[in-house]
């Protein structure tokens, strides 16, 4: 998977550049508009990650132009937070917007879900080291044993599952299983993260669920 | 100088006041000419009336028209003031009889002469080749004999010097005076002028001393003239609401500034500790978690800090629709469940309304505000989530919760930024500070309210009104 990011703020570039490069994505920076928008027609890419905010041709004017010759989804980067700007950035073929500051595992999130856009079929059983879960008949068992969740504790581990390798943040968390579309200064997340622990990971030796400090949830096998 | 109008107020007033005079002046001007000319010439007429008369008399006495002349030299009256006054006797035939000097008076200027026994009343005015103007009019006599025709007196009267050159000497008086008149009216209503407007410019010089460092700074109400008060008021105000403003931001800002200072000195100063020397791969490890939870709280900070400033500035969008606040409040319990239960507190969710609101901006400050509770109520105790409409059919939702009161002094600044009550707990990762403040401009952006009532004996109780 190709992406191209367009971004002239050199410390930007460089840790999505890396951050993408070690999730297994072919990384190309331009650091200006023209050089992006030429990349960018060049060259097949699966993805653009575009700052709106350039010297010279900003980001909307290489979308504008580039969406007459193709159809490369899209995610806007930008500084600004005014509803003027995200309405314009949709209204012009954007496919995602992302205001700074941003987790890093949130841009992750966003990038595999337009990559993963149409293209794969959800698999019925989700798999893990000796934890397996059944999405059709919601059962979760781990070492032969079955283990009883609650619905949203459920939804937990799948979203976790999905994104098995990935950080995901706690607004990521709440957003996709309790619909809470804003960030509180509660800790619910941690508490939920914390039940969910209790009952897949803490009787058993190996555990799945990891916390990324100051980031958010993992799930993962690491080993012994 | 600013530039002003084409004209200024103070030479308006004294125009308008120059145009009313001089009208004035010239009206009465007018009057006083009129009437002076129609009482010198009535005087005129009744001096010819008189000498008429005179003469009939001295006519009556003799009995033969040669002694015409003879008798009109011996008469004193006849002819008194005679450079003035010219009198003329002519025969039934025309023939000249008496004449009291050498001035031709034509015989067609005479008009209707009076019969005999009225006195005349067809006046004429004739001038002669030189100009000169004469009065003239003219009546019969008879004589002292009755059977003797009539005889025809014409009498002249030379105007010149007691009537036309008086009233061309008054006219020019009264033009004098009309235009010394106006001059000094107009410049009268220039000094009333600019005594009138002297408090408008003091007005303006007072208004042009109050710089943003002087906001503080009022024109004085009581001194203004009525007309002035409402605008001195109006100003005063808008000067109020400046001021407020202004320190608004400047508490935004150095709040802000302080916000700043903790996390970004924990983040220097564990970053150079750290850097000071070589250390194990773990302890970068460290450095960088607990780094990223500090810049998790500063962007964190940053987005409520927008979110307060833009609902501020009026530029956050409202989607209003009806909100079920009951299935709004339990998807939010379903959110809290976990850690409701981990703390072992009970939630009672009372009431039912349809509310019109933005669903996510309701829920947001419906969360802030039952996490605030969350944050004060004991283990084995209960949060209660009252909805219903307050006496006047506002509706409301109340989250309520025991525990120790909230001191009185903290209630009003409750809602402000960063006011928190418990100082030590001011850096805590659950609590930015802003919660309250969040729910505050939510409400604000709905037209609503956010209360808090704390009371010894009573819940505490935090309470969402709508319009």
């Amino acid at each position: 998977m190709k992406i191209l990011i367009v971004e002239d703020e050199p410390k930007t570039a460089s840790y999505l550049c890396q951050g993408l490069g070690e999730h297994g994505y072919v990384v190309d920076v331009a650091r200006d508009g023209l050089d992006g928008l030429h990349l960018a027609i060049e060259q097949d890419y699966d993805l653009l990650i575009l700052d709106v905010m350039m010297p010279g041709l900003d980001g909307w004017g290489v979308l504008k132009a580039l969406r007459d010759r193709k159809d490369t989804p899209v995610i806007f980067l930008t500084a600004r937070d005014r509803v003027e700007d995200r309405v314009k950035g949709f209204e012009t073929g954007a496919d995602d917007y992302l205001v700074k500051p941003f987790a890093f595992s949130e841009l992750l999130a966003r990038v595999r879900a337009l990559l993963k856009r149409g293209k794969t079929r959800e698999p019925e059983i989700l798999r893990l080291a000796d934890l397996e879960v059944d999405l059709l008949r919601r059962k979760v068992i781990r070492a032969g044993r079955r283990i009883a969740l609650t619905p949203k504790e459920f939804a937990l581990l799948t979203l976790l599952l999905h994104n098995q390798g990935d950080v995901l943040s706690r607004t990521v968390i709440a957003e996709q299983v309790w619909d809470m579309n804003f960030d509180s200064d509660t800790n619910v997340v941690d508490v939920a993260v914390r039940r969910l622990r209790s009952k897949i990971d803490d009787p058993f030796d190996k555990k799945l669920v990891h916390t990324a400090h100051g980031i958010g949830y993992v799930i993962e096998d690491r080993g012994a | 100088m600013m530039p002003r109008g084409w004209l200024s107020i103070t030479a308006r007033l004294s125009l308008a006041f120059a145009m009313v005079s001089v009208t004035l002046f010239t009206g009465v001007a007018v009057y006083l000419y009129r009437a002076l000319d129609q009482q010198l010439m009535q005087r005129h007429m009744d001096e010819l009336a008189t000498k008429v008369v005179l003469v009939r008399h001295t006519l009556e006495e003799i009995a033969s028209a040669t002694d015409v002349a003879d008798a009109m030299l011996r008469s004193p009256n006849t002819v008194s003031a005679p450079d003035r006054l010219h009198v003329r006797l002519l025969g039934v035939d025309g023939q000249l009889l008496f004449a009291s000097d050498l001035v031709p008076i034509p015989t067609e200027v005479l008009g209707s002469p009076a019969p005999v026994a009225e006195v005349p009343s067809d006046f004429r005015v004739w001038k002669n080749a030189t100009g000169d103007r004469y009065l003239v009019t003219s009546a019969y006599a008879r004589l002292g004999k009755p059977s003797m025709q009539p005889l025809l007196i014409s009498v002249a009267l030379d105007v010149r010097e007691e009537h036309d050159v008086l009233l061309s000497r008054f006219g020019a008086r009264l033009m004098l005076a009309v235009v010394s008149g106006t001059t000094l009216a107009a410049l009268l209503g220039w000094l009333v002028a600019a005594r009138g407007l002297r408090s408008v410019r003091r007005i303006a010089a007072a208004a042009a001393r109050i710089t943003s460092d002087r906001l503080h700074k009022r024109l004085d109400e009581r001194t203004a003239p009525a007309e002035l008060a409402d605008l001195v008021h109006a100003f005063n105000e808008m000067l109020a609401r400046l001021e407020e403003s202004f320190s608004y931001l400047e508490d935004f800002s150095s709040d802000l500034a302080h916000e700043l200072r903790t996390p970004i000195n924990n983040l220097m100063g564990q970053a150079e500790v750290t850097l000071a020397e070589a250390r194990r791969p773990e302890e970068y490890q460290l450095l960088l978690e607990s780094n990223m939870e500090e810049y998790g709280r500063l962007s964190r900070m940053i987005s409520d800090m927008l979110f307060i400033a833009k609902v501020g500035r009026y530029q956050m969008p409202l989607n209003r629709e009806d909100v079920n606040v009951r299935s709004a409040i339990e998807k939010i319990l379903a959110f809290f469940d976990a850690l409701l239960e981990e703390r072992g507190i009970e939630v009672a969710l009372r009431g039912e309304l349809i509310v019109s609101a933005d669903r996510i901006l309701l829920q947001r400050a419906i969360t802030n505000l039952l996490s605030n509770a969350v944050r004060y109520t004991q283990r084995g105790e209960s949060i209660g989530l009252v909805i219903f409409r307050e006496g006047d059919g506002r509706a409301t939702i109340e989250v309520n919760n025991p525990g120790p009161p909230i001191p009185p002094e903290h209630l009003p600044r409750i809602f402000d930024r960063f006011y928190r009550v418990d100082r030590a707990r001011s850096h805590s990762y659950e609590n930015s500070g802003l919660g309250l403040a969040i729910v505050k401009s939510i409400m604000r952006l709905h037209d609503g309210a956010a209360t808090v009532s704390s009371v010894p004996g009573d819940l505490t109780r935090f309470r969402l009104t709508f319009p």
